[in-house]
């Protein structure tokens, strides 16, 4: 059960990952007891990504706030066409008991692919926010610096 | 609720038992299921101890050992009375109001 542990983020292993491994060595874990580690190492990981965007540059902040703000029409028309295209498909197309074995694939493969492009864009933008607080960084739209002094 | 009330019993039992002593990860946990018969798993332990220590109610003693010891500290002892003294009111007007005292 020691393979739990990697599910924290690196920070919070650093610091408990040793106290914590001594109790997986040494206790028999229950299935609650797992799901109890799995919910908080996701619980930490979030923690961890909302104490970076508060300690974030004030002006690398402008920039994502002013990014994330230009994509608003990508990800509402996306919304959009998610929820009624959802609701249309809901309504359209059969259980997934009557669908193919091919066609279920399909979606799945589909899926897998989705969820690892958000959880991609996710990882960018924390390695972007990661590299800036050590080094400028050069964009198209000039060069970012940042004050490193509290790093 | 926030994410500390969330975890506020844990809290409770947490800074319970290190009001008694110094102790590491593994040794409150089996204080805390030998006291109250209740199972606190590793996850919601650690949880709790790191909102804790960002609270400087609980801190590390600094240790070789794998198993570091964590002693209460001023604020978690006044925050620990204060809670203590919540749910006394609250006990005691449940007992009242139940025809008990």
């Amino acid at each position: 059960m020691k393979w739990l542990i990697h599910l924290y983020p690196k920070k919070w292993r650093e610091r408990y990952g040793d106290e914590c491994l001594y109790i997986l060595e040494n206790k028999k874990l229950s299935f609650k007891e797992v799901v109890d580690l799995c919910i908080n190492a996701m619980d930490a990981r979030f923690l961890i990504f909302v104490e970076a965007m508060i300690h974030l540059d004030k002006k690398m902040r402008d920039v994502m706030l002013a990014s994330l703000l230009n994509r608003f029409l990508i990800i509402g028309s996306a919304l959009f066409l998610g929820t009624f295209g959802g609701y249309w498909l809901g309504t359209v197309t059969p259980s997934i008991l009557e669908l193919s074995p091919k066609l279920l694939l399909l979606i799945g493969v589909g899926l897998g692919l989705f969820i690892g492009y958000v959880i991609g864009v996710v990882r960018g933008i924390m390695r972007v926010v990661h590299v800036t607080q050590k080094k400028d960084v050069l964009l198209p739209t000039g060069k970012l610096k940042f004050d490193k002094s509290r790093h | 609720m926030n994410s500390f009330e969330r975890f506020s019993e844990p809290v409770l039992f947490i800074l319970i038992s290190l009001a008694e002593g110094n102790k590491h990860g593994y040794a409150i946990m089996e204080d805390i299921e030998k006291c109250y018969a209740v199972k606190i798993g590793p996850g919601t332990l650690y949880g709790a101890i790191s909102r804790m220590e960002k609270l400087k109610f609980i801190e590390a003693i600094p240790s070789k050992d794998r198993r570091k010891p964590y002693q209460i500290t001023s604020a978690g002892r006044a925050y620990l009375q204060e809670k203590l003294r919540e749910i006394d009111t609250v006990t005691q007007l449940g007992f009242k109001r139940l025809g008990l005292q």
